[in-house]
Parts: structure tokens; sequence; C-alpha cells
């Protein structure tokens, strides 16, 4: 028996051996199959994107819903050392880790989100862009319909990509703009598709050369360069060529007070266009300038000025829609809360989103301010001269997000996306929170997450809308008039972590219908959340994406049946060491929408 | 003092040929890489050399008793106490240690499972022949584990000598505990009974009778363990010569070296004592037959006798010899606890050889810096040590440098940091104008010696050999291959180095350095990038100048400087543009191209730079040379505009930018040093220049205090920016 004991034993101890030298390590993806699509780009150069498919995670028998999320590479070095050498006594061998130390390649990812589906929360393509690198992606469209193209963004690669989704989970690329083919503008940033498949997007930045840039027209604006002021609109086809360079400066100086420029330009300009929305209906377009979008490190004690955040919002002429025209140009107003000591947190500092109504009988549209953390709003986008007014102050909604950010928690709150519902009941937002110590060194933060407004009666009044925040009791208390936003729903992300919040979201406006089909919804039941903003700025994230159940009421909660598939947490995580693509670790997920394959919407 | 270079001594002692060292062992800027970057805890080290003594212990004492098992007498006996209580502390500490490794670090759970299942096991079954099978498990463990740090060649050596280790370390252990047979006499006629306290006794030992042993079928134990401390020993030497040192001063002054010595010392030192016990056992074998006598002076006593048999011989002469074997299964241990300790030591720099730039790392007062002397002549030489540094005639406290390493040691260098060539005086290291790290330039004589490089509290040397002082100058072409530079002396090399143009050369070699394989064969320092304007660069200048005027701007405020790329430079500007006005003064309008070296376009664009924040200020553009694309300029301003011949995004770049990083903190990547690096892939740049675009892209956040907190990759072309193409290949 001692023996037989021992013998067996043996025998373990030899089969644990043989297995770890056998059995292959466990690998989330071992069944990707790799699917490129290239075009060539104007300088002759191949660009490609190569899907990673996951064939295990594929649904089956079904109709599946995706969400793309926009991606880029952590750029953390990755270390893969072999399973062999894993052993408790090895080391790495550091010259290894270094000949690792590249950037991986930015992605799309597609995740399935049909409920119901095994594969829940799955990512089951990771659509790699190359040959560039860090290309920082940012924003694309705000919403998906049958048929478009997804126009996405690199704010530092300053290219707008074109990728065909008709045969989702797989991608194409459909074409890719340069910033030699965009000269008077760059640092992209957002995109409208329009009717007939083309899109508007957003340049925030100068030109790429410093001096005087000719548009597609003729106009001609001097700029002092790249990432610089002043930005444009371009208008591209859905092969991703330009179609048009559109300035968004005016022939007239702005506001020299309110629109510094760094270098200084002759003509002063507030043209940083970020949000864009288009009323194709109303031929107008609304944009809204965020920011000069460099900073000068000449004096690093001395903090950015103030007024390189803009406070203005620009509606645009598209009744030709190659040739897009500036016809207003907005400044924002200050609130209660302005009292000229710190203007970085004014009202209207930074109007980083705008967005429009959308059924016929509304011309209204609703703007944010990033630092400003503040809601405004115009009845009327048609007009010579557009009256924005203040209409929610944020402190009323962080309060709810956060208890302890008490009445206080407006400003800097970092507001970004901002959508109004397909039947504009609804205006939701998505709040980041204020870091520690941006009100002063005793400011602890405050948490965030997204929030619903019922701003019915404030569209409904048409130009009737009285709401206006105009005394200090409405910044915290929401606005006196009976048509002013009221909160009807929110959702914390992470709680309790100050600037813990998203950045962006996305409605999922795809219902499946009694056909089997997906349809176009005006009655969104869920929306998506991302955690990251632009690591460069200090504001990185927590690189998770969320889903949050739209109730009948408005009210939000998070779909705990979202989960990560790595971790099993409520919500995905980008930071995960694998993909399928490769072990290239964390991931940056920007912005995201909800898409199926064109077999299965109607 | 004198430097010895070890490798040709050594490959020949080897057998082998002095390029061997060169060709197997990582290229410098490797080196310096692995030994800035994240180097393995103490707790780590540890851990691991607990682990590898413990499992050679284990397996050892495992695979010895089971060969004693099945070829000497039947049945088996068990082994003794003193052996059965090493091998279960060693199997006790290798579970330990490597269930702490694997909580406290991200290791295999099977590989975890498996050695502690294998120790545990083989301390179970030791005495028996099924102590094999974990023992062998744990032999290849060990040789894997003990070698994860290398490939191919070294990897086998470093299983090689943990073979030869395992055994040394087993046959020796063994035979120091375990009690030695009885008389053979005695022990073949009780053998034949059977009986259980017979077959429970003590196997034999190499210290009983070895005649006997070899008459009988037992294992010979002395040759065993001499054979596996050779093995090890021999090993160990060949790693030495194969990997390095290559030189006396790091084999005698560096912790790397001193441990690869430890490990052939130990070994063969673990020999000589084996040896010397064998052969006092043959002597007293001989005597013993003569005398018909135990020869107990090298036999520990036989518990099993009686008590007092054994007290009266282990009194009567002490067992000296299993002292020996103790001490040389415990040298062994230690050539294994040094051979795993040299993995987690920053691997050895490159010896200097004259007229090669030398990329060493040194560590003065407790930080790691990288250091580059070049061209190592008898002369004027420049001296480049990563850090932070103030500028000349500064007194201030530096901070800490860049690294690319979040967790590299960083340097706080002051003004005290020096360098010194011999007893000559110190030379401070200062900053230059639009380069990162320190720079010093010293004179040094010709032939062998050492820099003193001391910063902070510390200091350490560094080993250079400039050669003859007579070494006949020759002709060199210039490191840019463009075509249009004149060969110049190889005497001038020394003075462009040190010259303000110096930074830019040092880039240059730096690259060539990254982008060395480890079978390129290392070449001399033979010119810099600013001795001539290069046809490339010419024809950049052209096509670049032209776009300008082409664009409607008719004034070119123009920067040069005296150096002979420069002064080409701008006499061909003006011969391209003749009806453009050239001015060096500032206007509004005007655009700012700027042909100068590193340290002047800085100086010029940090004023452009003020100047435009309070008044528009060349708003027709700033352009600048391609040899100026590199953080320390291009940071300078705002916006600027670069004809290049390679994109800056594109993989190459960007693992070039990564290597030099990585090799030397803080180092920024640059033009010259691009093109030296990708001259070793086959890596061409493209036969047009095209416009690029240089510019800080960072979307301002919210407020004073979470302003700039991000890290901007220090390895990027352009930290907190980027750099596109704006325009298609120029005409």
């Amino acid at each position: 028996m001692r023996t037989a004991r021992k013998v067996l034993l043996g025998l373990l101890a030899v089969g644990v051996v043989a297995g770890v030298t056998t059995i292959p390590s466990g690998d989330a993806y071992a069944d990707v199959q790799k699917v490129r699509s290239e075009v060539e780009g104007a300088d002759g150069k191949d660009y490609w994107v190569e899907n990673n498919l996951d064939k295990a995670a594929e649904a089956a028998g079904e109709r599946p819903e995706y969400m793309v999320v926009w991606a880029g590479d952590e750029n953390i070095a990755d270390t893969v050392v072999p399973d062999v050498k894993n052993l408790p006594g090895s080391l790495a061998n550091p010259v290894d880790e270094v000949r690792d130390a590249l950037p991986g390649p930015d992605f799309m990812a597609v995740v399935d989100v049909t409920k119901g589906s095994p594969s829940y929360g799955k990512v089951v393509n990771t659509a790699t862009v190359g040959p560039l690198v860090e290309n920082e992606p940012h924003h694309m469209q705000y919403s998906w319909r049958k048929g478009d193209k997804i126009y996405a963004g690199g704010l530092y690669s300053a290219a707008t990509y074109v990728f065909d989704v008709s045969a989702l989970p797989e991608l194409k690329l459909s074409g890719i703009s340069l910033p030699s083919q965009t000269l008077c503008g760059s640092v992209p940033d957002a995109y409208w598709v329009l009717n007939d498949g083309t899109a508007y997007g957003t340049y925030m930045g100068g030109p790429v050369v410093p001096g005087p840039c000719t548009y597609s027209h003729g106009e001609v604006r001097t700029g002092n360069g790249f990432a610089g002021t002043p930005g444009e609109v371009v208008r591209f086809g859905p092969d991703g060529r330009k179609l048009v360079e559109a300035p968004a400066a005016t022939t007239t100086p702005e506001d020299p007070t309110q629109c510094l420029t760094m270098p200084a330009l002759g003509q002063p300009s507030c043209a940083n266009p970020h949000g864009i929305q288009v009323r194709e209906d109303l031929d107008t377009m609304v944009t809204s300038d965020y920011a000069e979008p460099r900073s000068i490190i000449l004096d690093p004690v001395k903090a950015p000025s103030p007024y390189l955040r803009r406070p203005t919002v620009r509606t645009w002429d598209i009744s030709d829609l190659n040739n897009p025209r500036v016809k207003s140009v907005s400044y924002l107003p200050t609130g209660p809360r302005s009292d000229g000591r710190d203007p970085l947190h004014n009202e209207n500092r930074a109007a980083m989103e705008t967005t429009v109504t959308n059924l016929p009988g509304h011309k209204g549209a609703f703007a944010q301010t990033m630092q400003g953390g503040a809601l405004f709003y115009t009845p009327d986008i048609t007009v010579p001269e557009p009256e924005w007014k203040e209409i929610y102050d944020l402190s009323a909604a962080v309060k709810e997000l956060d208890p302890k950010a008490g009445d206080n928690g407006g400003p800097s709150s970092n507001g970004g996306w901002l959508q109004t519902s397909p039947d504009d009941t609804t205006l939701y937002h998505a709040i980041i929170g204020r870091k520690p110590g941006a009100l002063g060194a005793d400011d602890p933060g405050t948490a965030g997450g997204v929030i619903a407004l019922d701003i019915e009666k404030l569209v409904e009044a048409g130009d009737d809308a009285r709401c206006s925040i105009d005394t200090e009791a409405e910044i915290a208390g929401e606005g006196a008039e009976s048509d002013c936003p009221t909160l009807k729903g929110h959702q914390t992300i992470n709680p309790g972590k100050v600037a813990g919040g998203p950045h962006w979201g996305a409605l999922d406006n795809l219902e499946l219908g009694a056909d089997g089909f997906y349809h176009q919804t005006d009655q969104p039941e869920r929306l998506a959340t991302a955690n990251y903003f632009v690591a460069r700025t200090g504001t990185d994230g927590d690189h998770r994406v969320c889903l949050v159940d739209i109730a009948k009421d408005g009210s939000l909660a998070l779909d705990e049946d979202f989960k990560d598939e790595v971790t099993g947490d409520t919500c995905i995580s980008f930071n995960r060491e694998s993909w399928p693509h490769g072990s290239f670790g964390n991931a940056k997920p920007h912005s995201m929408l909800f898409v199926t394959n064109d077999a299965d919407i109607k | 003092m004198v430097v010895l270079p070890l490798a040709p001594l050594l490959a020949v002692a080897g057998g082998g040929t002095a390029s061997a060292a060169d060709t197997a062992s990582p290229t410098s800027a490797a080196r310096a890489a692995a030994a800035l970057g994240e180097q393995a805890g103490a707790f780590a080290v540890g851990l691991r050399v607990a682990l590898l003594v413990g499992t050679a212990l284990v397996a050892g004492i495992a695979l010895v008793s089971a060969v004693l098992s099945v070829r000497g007498p039947r049945p088996a006996g068990k082994p003794g106490r003193g052996l059965t209580v090493t091998v279960r502390v060693a199997a006790g500490v290798v579970a330990v240690a490597a269930e702490t490794v694997h909580l406290t670090g991200d290791v295999s759970v099977l590989g975890t499972v498996s050695q502690v299942v294998a120790a545990l096991a083989a301390a179970a079954l030791v005495g028996t022949r099924w102590a094999a099978l974990p023992g062998v498990a744990l032999a290849g463990l060990l040789a894997v584990q003990l070698g994860s740090t290398r490939t191919g060649l070294p990897f086998v050596l470093d299983a090689a000598y943990a073979v030869g280790a395992i055994l040394l370390v087993g046959a020796a252990a063994t035979a120091a505990t375990t009690p030695a047979s009885r008389p053979p006499t005695v022990r073949v006629a009780t053998s034949r009974t059977a009986t259980r306290a017979n077959a429970e006794a003590p196997t034999v030992s190499f210290a009983a009778v070895p005649g006997e042993s070899v008459r009988r079928g037992g294992p010979r134990l002395g040759a065993v363990a001499i054979a596996g401390g050779l093995l090890a020993t021999v090993a160990g030497l060949a790693q030495l010569v194969l990997s390095g040192p290559e030189t006396s001063h790091d084999l005698l002054g560096s912790p790397y070296g001193l441990a690869s010595l430890a490990a052939v010392v130990l070994a063969a030192l673990a020999v000589v004592g084996v040896g010397i016990v064998v052969v006092v056992v043959v002597v007293r074998a001989g005597t013993f037959r003569a005398r018909s006598a135990v020869p107990t002076a090298l036999t520990a006593p036989d518990r099993r006798s009686s008590r007092a048999e054994g007290t009266k011989r282990a009194g009567a002469v002490p067992s000296r010899g299993s002292e020996v074997l103790r001490i040389s299964a415990v040298l062994g241990s230690v050539g294994v606890a040094a051979t795993g300790v040299l993995a987690a030591l920053p691997p050895p720099g490159p010896a200097p050889v004259p007229g090669q730039p030398l990329l060493r790392t040194v560590a003065s007062g407790g930080e790691t810096l990288a250091v580059l002397v070049a061209p190592m002549r008898p002369g004027p030489n420049l001296v480049h040590v990563s850090g932070t540094y103030p500028a000349q005639g500064a007194a201030v406290s530096a901070a800490a440098p860049a690294a690319h390493h979040p967790t590299t040691p960083t340097a706080t260098a002051t003004a005290t940091a020096t360098v010194a060539a011999g007893d000559t005086p110190p030379v401070p290291i200062t900053a230059r104008d639009g380069a990162g790290g320190g720079w010093a330039v010293v004179d040094l004589p010709a032939g062998t010696g050492v820099l003193t490089v001391s910063v902070g509290t510390g200091s350490a040397t560094v080993p250079v050999d400039t050669g003859s002082a007579d070494a006949t100058p020759v002709l060199a072409t210039p490191a840019d291959t463009g075509g249009a530079a004149a060969a110049r002396p190889r005497a001038a090399v020394g003075t462009t180095l040190a010259g303000a143009d110096g930074p830019e050369c040092a880039s240059a070699l730096l690259g060539d350095l990254a982008g060395q394989r480890a079978a390129t064969t290392a070449t001399e320092v033979t010119g810099c990038p600013s001795d001539a304007l290069s046809a490339a660069d010419a024809d950049a200048l052209r096509a670049t100048v032209r776009s300008i005027t082409e664009r409607g701007v008719d004034t070119i405020r123009l920067v040069s400087d005296d150096s002979p790329r420069s002064v080409a430079a701008a006499e061909l500007v003006r011969e391209t543009v003749p009806d453009a006005e050239i001015t060096d003064r500032v206007g509004q309008d005007s655009a700012l191209l700027v042909v100068s070296g590193w340290a002047p376009a800085r100086r010029t664009l940090d004023d452009a730079s003020a100047r435009a924040l309070e008044t528009p200020t060349h708003l027709g553009g700033t352009y600048l040379a391609p040899w100026l694309l590199t953080p320390g300029v291009v940071t300078a301003t705002a916006s600027s505009v670069l004809p290049l011949t390679f994109d800056p995004q594109d993989t190459p770049p960007r693992r070039y930018a990564g290597a030099v990083a990585a090799s030397f903190p803080g180092e920024t990547p640059s033009t010259a040093g691009y093109l030296a690096w990708a001259r070793h892939g086959g890596v061409r740049p493209a036969e047009r220049p095209t416009l690029f675009g240089a510019a800080p892209v960072d979307v301002p956040m919210t407020s004073t205090g979470e302003h700039h907190t991000g890290v901007p990759n220090p390895a990027s072309w352009f930290p907190g920016g980027t750099v596109v193409p704006v325009s298609a290949p120029l005409p």
C-alpha cells in the first residue's frame, strides 16, 4: 500500500509535468479568422483594416446586433513570454521586453449586444487599422442608419477613416482621408452622415501649415497652424474622398478677448468646431466650438488661458450641401455662477457638443459646455441670429449622481456626449465628473454618469420657450420656469469615484421587429457609455463600456447582464491582455455606435 | 588602470575565436536597454535563488538515490536521516518559494503546481527508483528556469550547467549525508539474509571502498560528482566566454562579472573538494586492505550499527571527508545560486574598441545612467550621459530625466556632475540647447584607461581604449552617404563631435548602435551629418523653398550657422529663389526657414515663439531643414513644417524611436539617428521629400491643476504632439 501510494504520487507528478509541456495554454481567441481590406491612400500607400473575427463567438441562428467601438491601443509594452519559460523560477529577459515595447494597432471592436445572445458582451472582431498607429481614435457619427458608412477620425493622425459595415461583424475600409487632403484643417473630431451617404466632419484645428489657406470655394483664412485656429468643416464622400473644405471662421474678426489664439492671429477667431449636427430639412447645420486643440508649454507654471476654450456655437446654411457657409456665430451667455473671478468655469466655457431637435415641427438645438457645466437651448436655428439661453445647470444633476457633490457640482463637471431622443422628449448627457482640486485645494471632485432630462415642454414651447437659468436659486434647483428641463433619469458610472464617469455615449436606435428584422426606432430602450477621454490630457478613464437601460418613464439603470467576457464584471473593459488581434494589452474606447449587418435591418 | 579585453583570451582558451563572443552576445544598445530596463527586485531574486538551489538539491538527491536503488544491492535501502532531512527541507523550500512566486507574480499555474508536486514527490520517493521521475522533471524545470533569460547556445550552456550542478550537488550531498555501509564483507554477508533491518540498511556510498563498490555494481558517486562538477565548470566557463563580461574591468568590477566568475570557480572548487576525498579514500582503501581495517576516517558511523561502535569509530577518526563533501555540495549549490542571480543582474557592457563609439551603462549613486563616448580616439572625445543637467554655467540642481521605462531609476544630477579621464581634472556635464541629456568634452590619452563619471553622490568608471596615438589618420566618408560631401580626415570627427553639432552627431551614432544586429560588425566613427549638405537634404530644401514662394510668401527669414552643411544650405536657398527677399529680420508675414544646427535652431524658435504670443509673427509659416526633426527643436514652436523622406508615424521610425530611448533614457529621435538606424534594416527613405507638419496636440482639459498631467511618450517624435504629412511628395 505504501509503495502503491508512492507510485501513484510519482505518476501524478510526472503527469502534471507532462501536462505543462504538452497541454497548450488557454487562449481566449483560439479560432480567429483574419480578413484584410485595403485601399490606396492619396499618397500612394496602402491603408488597411484587418478583421480578426472570433469564429467561436459568432452568433448562430439569430440576427445579431452589434456595437462597434472605435478604440486606440494604449501603447503599453506587452512582453510575450513563452509559457514554457513562464515558470516560478524564471525571469523575463529585459532585452525581450524592450524589443516588444512598440505601439499596437488601433482598432474598431465589434461587440455582440444582441439581448439573450450567448455571446452577449463578447468582442467578436477587432478590425485593426494600419499602417498608421497612435491615431488617437476619437469620434464617429452620432448614430447609424441602414446603409450608412461609418466615419471615424484620428485626433493625432488627422486622418478620417470610412468603414463599410454592411457585412458585420466584418468591416471593410472604404477610404481614408489624409491630412495632406485637408490642408485647411486638422484634428478631426466628429461627423454627421447626410441622407445621401456623404458626411460632414469637424476639423477642430487650424490649417496644417501656418499662414493663409485657400478653401474649396476660394475663401482664404489665415491660420496659426496644425492644431491651432481656425478649424473647418469638411464634406466627405462615402469613399473617403474630400468633397469640400469650408471655413469655420468668418471674414470678420471675432471677439479678441474671448477668442485667444496661440500664436496670435491677426484676425481673432473662436472657430474650433467640435460637435456637429445637421437638420437637412431645415438646410441648417450647427457646430459648437470647443477649444484650440493645442497647448503651448512655454511656461510650465502658468496655466493655459481659459480663453483658449470657446464659448461659441455656429449655425451654417447648407442649402447647397457642397458649399456650407457660416450663418451665425453665437456667444453662449454666462450665467448666475459667473462672477469674473474664475472665467474658466463660467457657464459658457468650452462648448464641446451640440444636438438638434429631430421632428419636423421643431427647430431648436441644445449645446453644452465642458468646463462651464451648463446646458443651453435655442428654439430656432434657422433664424439669422439664434438666441441661446442657459436652460440647465449641471449642479442640479451632479448632486443626484454624487450626493457628496453638494450644490456646486456643475463647474468643470466635464460633460461630453449630448443627444436628443428621436422623439425630442429627452435629452441625454454624459458627465465625467470633476477632478479633485479643479476648484481649489479643498475641492474633492465629483463622480459622473449619464443623465436623462425631460425636455418635452421646452421643445414644444417653440419660439415661446421661457426657460432661463438666471438666478442663484436655479443653479442647483433646476429652472424656475415651467418649461425648464427636469431630471427624469440618471445612472452613476463608477459610484463614488471622482471624475470616473463617461465622456461619450450612444443611443441604441435599433429595434428588433416582429418580422425578425431590425428597424429604426424613436423609442430607444438603451444607451451605451464609454469611459475614456484623451489620455494625454490627464483625463484618461477606466476604459469601460457600459450599457444602460432606459425605462418607459425615462429612468436609467445599468444593464447588469452586459458583462466582461474576461472578468465577469458588469460592463466590458478595454483593459485586457488579449484581443482577437493579439496580446496588445489595454485599449482606449472613445466612441461607439449600434449597428447591424445590412441583411438584418429594414 | 589597465583594461584587458577578455573575450579574445577566453575565446582562445575555449577553443573559439574572438568573434564568437561578438556574434552570440546582444549588441551594445540591447545590453544598455537591458541594464536600464526594469530589473527584478531583491525579493524576486531571493525567491528565485531559493527555488533554484532547492530544486537542484532535490533533483540531485532524487536522481542519485534512484540510480543507487536500481544499481545497488537488492533490496534498496533507505537514505540516511541527514539526507532525508536535507531533501525534505529542500523540497519544502521549493514548495514555499514556488507558491510565493505564484502568489506575488504572474507565472504559470501549471508550472507552479508541477514544480511543487515534483519536489514533494521526489522527497517522498527518495531512496526508491521512482524518485527518478520527479528528479528528471525537476532537472528539466531547473534547466529551463536557469536559462530563462537566454536563447540559443547560451541557453544550452545554462541547461548544461544545471544538469552538471544537479549531479554534483546530488552526489556530494548523498555521499556526505548517507551513512557509510558496513565493511563490504559484512554487508555482503548480511544482505543475503534479507531481513527487514538489512533491507533498510543504507546504500553504498562512494565513501565506501570504491573498488568494492565497483565489484558489486554499486554507483561511483565520486565519479558522478566530479563529472557533474566538471560539466558545470566547463559550461560556466563557456558561458563566460560567450556572454561576457568582455573585459577584466567588468569581470572583477561588476556584479555580473563576479557572479559569472563565482559560478565557474565554485563548481571547480567543488570538483577539487570531491576529488580530494576520492583520492584520500582510494589511498585509505589501500591502507585498509593492507591492514584489514575499516576505513572509518572518511565514512560516517553507521547508525544501525552499534551506537557504541559508531561512536567509537567516529570518535576515533573525525569524518573530515564528509565535511569536505558537504562543503562541496554547498559550493555547488552556491554556484547554482550565482548562476541564478546572473539573470537578474545588468548585463556587462561591451569592451571599448579604438575608433568605435562606446555605449555603456554605469551605476552611480544607486541610479543607472547611459554613457556614450565617441569617437574613442586620442584627443577630444564627446561624452553623452543620460539625465537632466544644468546649462553650462548654471549651478542648479537638475530634475529627473524622462525615462523610457517608467520604472527606470531616474538620475538626479547636480552641478557636481562631472566626467574625468584618468587623473585629469573633471569636466562638468552640462545641457545643450536642442538636445537632451548631459554633455562633456574630455581629452583622452592614447591607449587604455577609464573614464570616471560622477553624478550626484556617486561615481562609476567606464573603460576606454583609444588605440595608438600614432595611428595613421585615414580619410573617411562622411556618415551621411548622400554623396555631396567631401572626404574629411578622421581627426576632424573628434572636432565636430566636440563642437556645437556634437549632439546631432551623437544622435546619429546612437541610431547606428540601436540599429546594429547581433552579427553586425561595428563600424568606426567616420563623420558627422553636419560635415556636408547631402544630396537628399539639398533636394528637400530646394523643393521646400519653392513651396514657400508658391504659397505667396515672398519674404523668407533665413537662419543658418557656420557648419559646412549650413553654409551650403543657405547658399542653396538663395540660389533657388533669387527673386524672394531673403532676410535675417523677424517679420509678421514672412516665413521663417531654419537651416542651422540644433542649438541655434532651438534658440531661434524660442525667440520667435515668445514674440508670437504677443504679436503676429512669421505668419508665412515656420520651416525647418530636414535634420532639425528632433523634439528638442520642433517642440520649441507651435507649428513647423519640415521636408522629410520618411513618415515619423510609420512603424520603422517609431521602432527606431523606441529602441534608441530604451538604450539611452531620455534620448529623443532625430532624422540623423533614424537614417543611421534604418541603414541596418535596409529601410530606404522615399525618393521625393514630403512636407510634414509638426505641432503640439493636447485637447485642453479642465483647469490649472488638471492640465498637463498626461505623460507624453518620451520616445515620441513630438512628445505631446504629432508629425503628419501635409503635402503630396514635392516635385
